[in-house]
């Protein structure tokens, strides 16, 4: 069956807790990943709005890593500075929404005190 | 020696809405003393996005955060506000005249009327990694800022990061210490790319051991740090001896000491009316990314309003007996002290 954009695309989550949930986002979400997640009640500090500048949307991703897009230049610079980074992490406020997004499991780690 | 500065306004925190807080302040006749945690005044603006333009700040259609802290300086400049940078404030104290007493992390202490926090998301803090012994190792041989460069002197410093402080302070090193041994997690460095290049150059030459696609995993030592445990890519491990280990992983803020001085807070924002942005402790106000109100934006320009009403009630704190009338900067200029 062919795939809409509109169709909704299931991520499993697990949070700073350890709790883990699985939801369902619009495909053609227009917002990142990042303020998806927000909308869905997880606590995101996302001290610079989403400008792939303060890691707190530092996420790892368990399963689909390889059937994300690359990471961008400010992506790849700003994980490179952070302490905890693994070839597994991601920033989510660096993904949009999109079929490639199907299945995928990740683990929230960044900054959520607020 | 105890530093002590007496003020009738002590600020704390040198973003851009305690930097405009200097002028409000300085319009009705108040002297500001400002603290920041960092060696630099310009908070968020100049730590996390210098180079960006902001497109929000009335009267300017776009503006490079940096250029807006170094027009906010100018700005404040004839009210001559004076500075403790590279400090943290840790204690806020009412003393029995009204007045606060307030001491930093390094026992400067300062005397003032009126405070007014304007602390942002909270103090800039280093990012730590995370290894198990790095609290009993702190200022046993792990650093996360280097203040007094003799100190690694003939000795062997190993530095983690691969952000432009970890290459700068690599070169800056490799002329003091004995050896330095810089670690990085991938194999390459999007920072700088002379600073990149030289670092490169140095390895080449044997002069600094550089490691990529490596972590430091633990620490090793006795009452000071001895050596670090390595693990590389290809799952191979080992160690390097180390008097020093300095992660230079970046700041993030943190909320920090603001949360034990007993104040109202909610969600680590600090509660305030929108009469003047008082909090729950008379004398005190808090203003800009601090502070939490219904409807609040996180925004400069909801900051700089802030302050302008702040300053009307310090005012009648720093000067209870005198009476004042809004007055226009058109028509009264700015008067400086
Ligand atoms: C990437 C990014 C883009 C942004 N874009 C915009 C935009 O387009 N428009 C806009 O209006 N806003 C924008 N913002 C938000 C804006 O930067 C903040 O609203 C602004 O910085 C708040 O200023 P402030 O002075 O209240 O706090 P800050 O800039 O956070 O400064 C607070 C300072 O207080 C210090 N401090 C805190 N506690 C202590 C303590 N105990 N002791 C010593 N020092 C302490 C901190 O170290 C810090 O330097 C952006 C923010 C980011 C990160
Ligand atoms: S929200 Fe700041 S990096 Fe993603």
């Amino acid at each position: 069956m062919a795939f809409t954009d509109s169709e909704p695309v299931r991520l499993t989550i697990k949070d700073r807790s350890g709790n883990v949930r699985n939801i369902e986002i619009p495909g053609d979400a227009e917002y990142n990943l990042m303020e998806v997640l927000k909308t869905f009640s997880y606590k995101m500090r996302a001290t610079c709005g989403g400008m792939g500048l303060c890691a707190d949307c530092h996420c790892k991703i368990v399963d689909g890593l390889d059937r994300l897009p690359e990471p961008g230049w400010q992506e790849l610079e700003t994980l490179d500075v952070i302490p905890d980074a693994t070839p597994r992490s991601r920033l989510s406020c660096q993904l949009m929404p999109g079929r490639y997004l199907q299945g995928i499991s990740l683990e929230l780690l960044g900054a959520d005190h607020y | 020696m105890e530093n002590k500065v007496i003020t009738d306004v002590c600020i704390i925190g040198a973003g851009p809405v305690g930097l405009f807080a200097v002028f409000e302040a300085g319009l009705l006749k108040m002297r500001c003393h400002l603290i920041d945690v960092l060696p630099q005044v310009g908070g968020q603006l100049s730590e996390i996005y210098p180079q960006k333009p902001i497109y929000d700040i009335p009267g300017f259609p776009a503006i490079n955060a940096q250029e807006l802290i170094e027009n906010l300086k100018e700005q404040i400049a004839p009210f001559r506000p004076t500075f403790t940078l590279g400090e943290k404030v840790e204690e806020v104290i009412k003393l029995e005249t009204g007045e606060f007493l307030i001491r930093t992390s390094e026992n400067s202490i300062v005397e003032a009327r009126v405070i007014v926090i304007a602390g942002g998301l909270g103090c800039f803090e280093p990012r730590k990694p995370e290894l198990k012994n790095l609290a009993r190792f702190e200022g046993r041989g792990v650093n996360y800022f280097i203040r007094n460069t003799e100190i690694y002197r003939d000795r062997h410093v190993v530095i983690a990061g691969g952000g432009d402080s970890a290459l700068d302070w690599t070169l800056f090193l490799s002329g003091i210490a004995e050896r330095v041994t810089l670690v990085h997690r991938s194999d390459s460095f999007r920072g700088a790319p002379d600073s990149a290049g030289k670092v490169f150059d140095l390895a080449g030459e044997g002069k600094i051991d550089l490691l990529l696609r490596t972590n430091v995993t633990g620490l090793v030592g006795e009452d000071h740090l001895e050596a670090v445990r390595l693990e590389h890519a290809d799952g191979s491990a080992g160690g390097i001896k180390a008097d020093f280990f300095i992660p230079l992983f970046g700041l993030t803020p943190r909320l920090g000491p603001i949360a034990e001085w007993g104040l109202n807070l909610h969600h680590a924002a600090i509660e305030v009316n929108t009469f003047d942005y008082a909090t729950n402790v008379p004398g005190i106000f808090a203003i800009g990314d601090i502070n939490t109100y219904p409807g609040k934006l996180k925004l400069i320009l909801c900051g700089f309003h802030e302050a302008a009403l702040m300053a009307q009630s310090a005012f009648h704190i720093v000067y209870p007996d005198k009476k004042r009338t809004f007055k226009y900067t058109t028509v009264y200029g700015v008067h400086g002290f």
